[in-house]
C-alpha cells in the first residue's frame, strides 16, 4: 500500500476516533465547526478554486441557508429536516442569481459585487429585526438530538456533521473529473478559448454558483442545528474573507487542502486560546509562512492524500497503439 | 451535403480602426482557402467574427443557410465550426486528454446527477469522448503526451494539441489562425499534410497564413485582405499575379501601409 493511502486512512481513522479520545464538548464543538466551515468552504472553490470566479460573498450564502433554517424552525415549527432542505434550497436560489450576475459581471468587479452583497445581506438581517431577530439573532433554536450517540450535542452531531462533510469532498472529487468540472477548469484557464470549444460559459458557471451556495447553505444550516444561535455577526465580509483565506491556504482548486486547513484554522485559534494575545499574531504568522513557503497552499502536502485530478490508470501512458478507434477517420459523429 | 459557410458584407469597426470593411467570402466542404493580408488587415477579426467571440457591426453569416451572428459562441461551435487561435490557448492546469475532450462534451448527454452516479450511459459517453480524443491525439503525434499537464508542453507541441482539439470535436468548418506558427519544418509539412487530408474528408477550412509560399502551396482558393477590405480572390497562381496584391502585400507600399495599420498590435509573428 502507498504510503499517501496509509497517510490518508490514518487521517480518516483519526478524525472518526476523536469522540473517543475526547468526550469533552468543548473540543468537539470546535472541530465540528471547522467540519462545517470546510463544508461551506469546499463550496466557494466551486465558484473560486474550480470555475475562477472570485466570490466574497459565501459568509451571507451560508448566513441564507442558516437563517431560513432557523426561521422555519422557530416561526413555523418545521421539524429540522425540512427546514434543512428549504435552507439549502434558498441559498441555491440565491447563488444561482449571483451566478447570472456572474456572467455579465467579471473578474475584480464580480469579488466587489459579492462583497456588496454580502454587506446587504447583513444589513437586512440587522434591520428587519421584527422578522430576523436584528442585532439580538435568532436564540433557542432547537438543536438536533440524538441520544444515542451522546450525552452532548457536540458529541451526538460529530458523525453525522463529518460523514457528510466527507461524503461531499468525494462528491466534489466525482464532479471535478467529470465532463462538468472539466468545463469548469476550462473557463478558469481560458474563458474565451473554453467559449470557442463549446462550453456554454453561463450554464457552467450558474452551475458552479448554485453548487457553491448550496454547500454554503448547508453549512449554515448544519451550524443552526448544532449551535442553536445566529446572529448577524456570524455571516460577515470578514468571516467571507475568512473563507477565501482557508481556500487560498488549503490550494485553490484543490479537494483535500481546502478541507485540511479549513479544520486545522478553525480550530488553530482555540489551541492559541492559552497564548493570549500573542495568537493572532502566531496564527497571522503561521498563515504567511505557508503562503511563502507553499505558494499552492497545504495542497501541495494534501494532494498526495486525494489528487482529484488523477484519473483511471486506463488514460495512463502508454496507450496501446493498435487500439479499436471509433470512425473519426471519415468525419462522421456515431 | 458540404458544409456551406457564406460571410457576406461583413463590416466591424474598433474605436477609430476598421478591421473589417464590407468583407464577403464563401467556404464550402471539401477547399482550402487561404486568407493572407499584411499585418492588422482584418484576418483574426475576420475568424473572431464567424466563432461569435466578436460581433459584427453589419453583414451575415450563414452556415448552410443558419445564421450564425448574435448566436452565442458555444453555439456556433456546437453547430460544427472550430478554430484554432493564433497564440496557442489551450487550458494549462488541464491534462493534453483532457483538452481534446473538452469540445467534445458537445455530443453528451447525461446530465450531472448521472455522471455523478456514473450511469451506463455517462460511463460509455465517456468513454466514448475519451476513445474520439486519444484519436485525435494520434492523428497529430501527441498520444504518448496524453496525461501530461497542457502547460508542461513546449509550444509547438501545444500548437499540435490545439489542432487535435479543433479536429476532435468533427467539425465541418475549421478555421485555423496561423496553423504553422511556431512550427519547425518538418512539423510543418506534417500540418500541411493533415489539413489537405481534413479537406479530403469534406470539411470546409480557411487557413489564415503568414508564410506565402505554405498558403500557395495548400489552398485551393486564396483571398486577400488589406485594411479590413478583400483586395482579391481567385486560384492562387492569379492572385499572386494580381497588382493590387503585389502593391498592398509585396511591394514597397506595404511596408507603410503595415505601419499604418499596425497600430492594433494584432501580433502576426509566430512567437517562440
Amino acid at each position: 500500500m502507498a504510503v499517501s493511502t496509509v497517510a490518508l486512512i490514518a487521517l480518516v481513522v483519526g478524525m472518526g476516533a476523536l469522540p473517543l479520545l475526547t468526550t469533552n464538548p468543548y473540543y468537539l464543538q470546535v472541530v465540528n465547526i471547522g467540519y462545517l466551515t470546510a463544508i461551506a468552504v469546499l463550496g466557494l472553490n466551486f465558484a473560486t478554486g474550480i470555475t475562477g470566479q472570485i466570490v466574497l460573498g459565501q459568509a451571507a450564502l451560508m448566513g441564507t441557508g442558516a437563517y431560513t433554517t432557523g426561521l422555519l424552525m422557530l416561526r413555523y415549527h418545521l421539524s429540522w429536516a425540512p427546514a434543512l432542505l428549504l435552507g439549502v434550497v434558498s441559498a441555491a436560489a440565491v447563488g444561482m442569481v449571483l451566478g447570472l450576475v456572474s456572467t455579465r459581471i467579471k473578474g475584480h468587479y464580480l469579488a466587489i459585487t459579492t462583497l456588496g452583497f454580502n454587506e446587504v445581506f447583513r444589513l437586512v438581517v440587522l434591520n428587519e429585526s421584527k422578522v430576523t431577530g436584528g442585532p439580538f439573532g435568532l436564540r433557542d433554536i432547537p438543536q438536533l438530538q440524538i441520544p444515542a450517540f451522546g450525552t452532548s450535542t457536540a458529541q451526538q452531531l460529530y458523525f453525522p456533521i463529518l460523514l457528510v462533510a466527507l461524503g461531499l469532498h468525494g462528491l466534489a472529487v466525482l464532479i471535478y473529473r467529470s465532463r462538468y468540472g472539466r468545463d469548469m477548469r476550462a473557463i478558469r484557464d481560458d474563458e474565451t478559448a473554453a467559449e470557442a470549444m463549446g462550453v456554454d460559459s453561463r450554464a457552467t458557471k450558474i452551475r458552479a454558483f448554485t453548487l457553491a451556495s448550496a454547500m454554503a447553505g448547508l453549512a449554515g444550516g448544519g451550524y443552526v442545528l448544532l449551535v442553536g444561535f445566529i446572529s448577524p455577526n456570524n455571516f460577515t465580509i470578514a468571516d467571507s474573507i475568512r473563507f477565501l483565506v482557508y481556500l487560498v491556504v488549503g490550494g485553490l482548486g484543490s479537494i483535500a487542502g481546502p478541507f485540511i486547513a479549513s479544520v486545522l484554522m478553525v480550530v488553530l485559534p482555540e489551541v492559541l486560546r492559552g497564548a493570549k494575545d500573542y495568537y493572532i499574531a502566531i496564527y497571522g504568522a503561521a498563515i504567511i509562512v505557508v503562503l511563502l513557503g507553499f505558494p499552492r497552499g497545504l495542497s501541495a502536502l494534501a494532494d498526495r492524500l486525494v489528487a482529484p485530478w488523477i484519473q483511471r490508470p486506463a488514460v495512463a501512458p502508454p496507450v496501446p497503439l493498435q487500439m479499436e478507434l471509433p470512425a473519426t477517420d471519415d468525419g462522421r459523429t456515431s | 451535403m458540404a458544409a456551406l459557410l457564406e460571410i457576406r458584407n461583413v463590416t466591424k469597426r474598433f474605436e477609430g480602426v476598421q478591421a473589417l470593411d464590407d468583407v464577403s467570402l464563401t467556404l464550402v466542404g471539401g477547399e482550402i482557402v487561404g486568407l493572407i493580408g499584411p499585418n492588422g488587415s482584418g484576418k483574426t477579426t475576420l475568424i473572431n467574427v464567424c466563432t461569435g467571440l466578436v460581433s459584427p457591426d453589419h453583414g451575415s453569416i450563414r452556415l448552410d443557410g443558419m445564421e450564425l451572428v448574435h448566436r452565442a459562441p458555444w453555439n456556433i461551435g456546437a453547430l460544427g465550426v472550430s478554430r484554432i487561435f493564433q497564440n496557442t490557448r489551450l487550458w494549462g492546469t488541464l491534462t493534453v486528454l483532457e483538452n481534446v475532450m473538452v469540445p467534445l462534451h458537445r455530443f453528451m448527454r447525461a446530465p450531472l446527477v448521472e455522471t455523478i452516479a456514473a450511469t451506463r450511459r455517462a460511463r460509455r459517453e465517456e468513454l466514448v469522448a475519451e476513445q474520439k480524443a486519444l484519436a485525435a491525439l494520434r492523428q497529430v503525434g501527441m498520444l504518448e503526451f496524453a496525461s501530461r499537464r497542457a502547460a508542461d508542453l513546449s509550444f509547438g507541441q501545444q500548437r499540435l494539441v490545439e489542432i487535435a482539439r479543433a479536429l476532435a470535436a468533427e467539425p465541418t468548418v475549421l478555421l485555423l489562425d496561423e496553423p504553422a506558427a511556431g512550427l519547425r519544418g518538418g512539423l510543418i509539412l506534417e500540418v500541411a499534410d493533415l489539413i489537405r487530408r481534413v479537406r479530403d474528408r469534406g470539411v470546409a477550412v480557411l487557413v489564415v497564413e503568414h508564410r506565402i509560399k505554405l498558403v500557395m502551396d495548400i489552398s485551393d482558393r486564396v483571398a486577400v485582405l488589406n485594411l479590413g477590405r478583400k483586395i482579391a480572390e481567385g486560384a492562387p497562381k492569379a492572385v499572386q499575379q494580381d497588382p493590387a496584391v503585389i502593391d498592398a502585400y509585396l511591394g514597397d507600399r506595404a511596408h507603410f501601409l503595415v505601419e499604418l495599420s499596425g497600430r492594433r498590435g494584432e501580433r502576426e509573428d509566430g512567437r517562440p
